[in-house]
């Protein structure tokens, strides 16, 4: 019989970004972790000197509109000896979390300094205020996602979906995020736009601005161009087969909006 | 069919009619298992003159390949990769599956760092990949790559995940409709297990996907 939970292939298919690779202009996605948490309901244990934690709320409902919900899922997060990739079949209760803040070059090896886990039976909700950005220390990519609603699910319940599954259904969010995070590096950061005391807030606006790009009802001609079709960018979003062309129209904005910037710098 | 084997079967019917008409039995029999063996051995040639024309074509496709990709690999790195997220409309996580490679290395390439001359010509491979997709009149060829391949087979089985095993030749003779998609899967190694979806994704009322078992 087939072992129920994969295993990821490498160390450095499980993230996105660690340590100083980590983007504060990045949304906050499921699978990031942040230092200095504290969890409600969740006592202090061993390893937890660094107070880590792992959002975990689903990326589907882990906003309304463009603001995250008052409050997100989240798991304690500590050091934990080191497991190497053919082992986690054997730690059920826990999402390892190897060379989690980078700080060996190497990943060909899990540094044991460097080693942790995230623990399932240590959940709880953390006021949103809390979670802040300059806090972040890592992020799970999609895969990395994938594995950890995998094990999460199989500790909840012993039934383990696929991770390509998984990450397939949560393939929309995710590409909303890395868009997000296009959107902010071309358009905040060029022209010295983000001012360090006000980030937060320009951010939160910027994100603003994005969701209703997604969220504005467009019109195109049918097939057979006898109708007006309605849709939203971030419908489409959802489709594989249309989620290039979301990428290329946002491309498209983003370079008008550029230029409107220049030109508007010019005229001052 | 061919001259040759056009040519060739005539020849056949018409010995074979002749005997039928003006000879015996057993003239009959020994023109009919004559023209068996000729057929056979027709088909043979033809076989060996197709496995030949096969690979003579996936030679001229590998060679189209690597003269596109030596021309791509002087746009540059990051040339290739606005290439790729702004003309076709990858994502940065889809480049890095095609490429297996991790994401935050596509991240420092595009922030200057250095890439190895494997990897700049892996980036440029997919540019030149594309750009032979397109002639093949292939609209979107990033759409085309990351979907699934049919309804019948596993959806996580996409051209790209097939790409990313370094099947660029039997991607290109299959859109070019000289294989279909079963001799694709033998092509690449896909056993017939491992093709069947055994989930599919259903939307729910927020627009979220649910995962259900087929069947249930």
């Amino acid at each position: 019989m087939s072992d129920p939970l994969e295993t990821p292939r490498a160390i450095d298919e499980l993230y996105i970004a660690r340590g100083i690779e980590v983007s504060f202009l990045r949304p906050i996605m499921t699978g990031d972790v942040f230092a200095g948490i504290s969890i409600p309901g969740v006592e202090r244990i061993e390893g937890d000197d660094e107070l880590l934690a792992m959002i975990v709320s689903h990326p589907c409902s882990m906003r309304d509109g463009h603001e995250l919900r008052p409050a997100l899922q989240a798991l304690r997060v500590v050091q934990s000896p080191a497991i190497d990739l053919t082992a986690w079949k054997q730690h059920f209760d826990r999402m390892p979390l190897p060379n989690l803040q980078g700080r060996s070059s190497d990943d060909e090896t899990v540094d044991p300094e460097d080693s942790y886990a995230a623990l399932f039976e240590m959940r709880g909700r953390v006021p949103t205020t809390e979670i802040t950005l300059d806090k972040r220390v890592a992020c799970l990519s999609e895969e990395g996602a994938g594995f950890l609603h995998q094990r999460m699910g199989h500790a909840d319940t012993r039934f383990a979906p696929r991770v390509a599954d998984l990450v397939e259904s949560c393939a929309s969010p995710f590409a909303e995020a890395e868009l997000a995070e296009e959107w902010n590096t071309q358009l905040l950061i060029r022209n010295d736009q983000l001012d360090p005391l006000n980030r937060d807030e320009i951010l939160l606006r910027a994100a603003k601005e994005f969701d209703e790009v997604l969220s504005e009802l467009r019109r195109a001609p049918s097939a057979n161009g006898k109708k007006q079709m309605q849709y939203r960018l971030r419908d489409d979003l959802g489709l594989p087969k249309k989620r290039p062309g979301v990428r290329r129209e946002i491309t498209r904005i983003i370079k008008q909006r550029q230029a409107e910037d220049d030109q508007k710098t010019t005229q001052r | 069919m061919s001259d040759l084997a056009h040519f060739e079967e005539s020849m056949t019917r018409t010995s074979v009619s002749n005997a039928i008409r003006t000879g015996s039995n057993d003239q009959t029999l020994t023109a009919i298992s004559q023209a068996t063996k000729r057929v056979a051995h027709l088909r043979d040639q033809v076989g060996f003159i197709n496995n030949d024309t096969a690979r003579l074509h996936e030679d001229y496709l590998k060679l189209l390949l690597d003269s596109e990709t030596d021309e791509k690999v002087k746009i540059g790195l990051q040339g290739l990769l606005a290439e790729l997220a702004e003309d076709y409309g990858f994502g940065w996580t889809d480049i890095a599956r095609l490429l297996r490679v991790s994401v935050p290395a596509i991240r420092k390439w595009r922030r200057g760092g250095v890439i190895s001359p494997g990897n700049l010509h892996s980036l440029a491979q997919l540019c030149a990949f594309l750009k032979i997709l397109t002639s093949q009149y292939v609209a979107d060829p990033a759409a085309w790559l990351t979907t699934p391949l049919s309804a019948e087979i596993d959806r996580s089985l996409t051209k790209a995940s097939i790409y990313s095993r370094g099947n660029a030749i039997p991607l290109l003779a299959y859109v070019d409709h000289h294989i279909n998609l079963e001799q694709l899967l033998q092509l690449v190694g896909v056993a017939p297990d491992d093709r069947k979806p055994t989930t599919e994704l259903i939307p729910n009322e927020d627009g979220s996907l649910s995962i259900v078992p087929i069947g249930s």
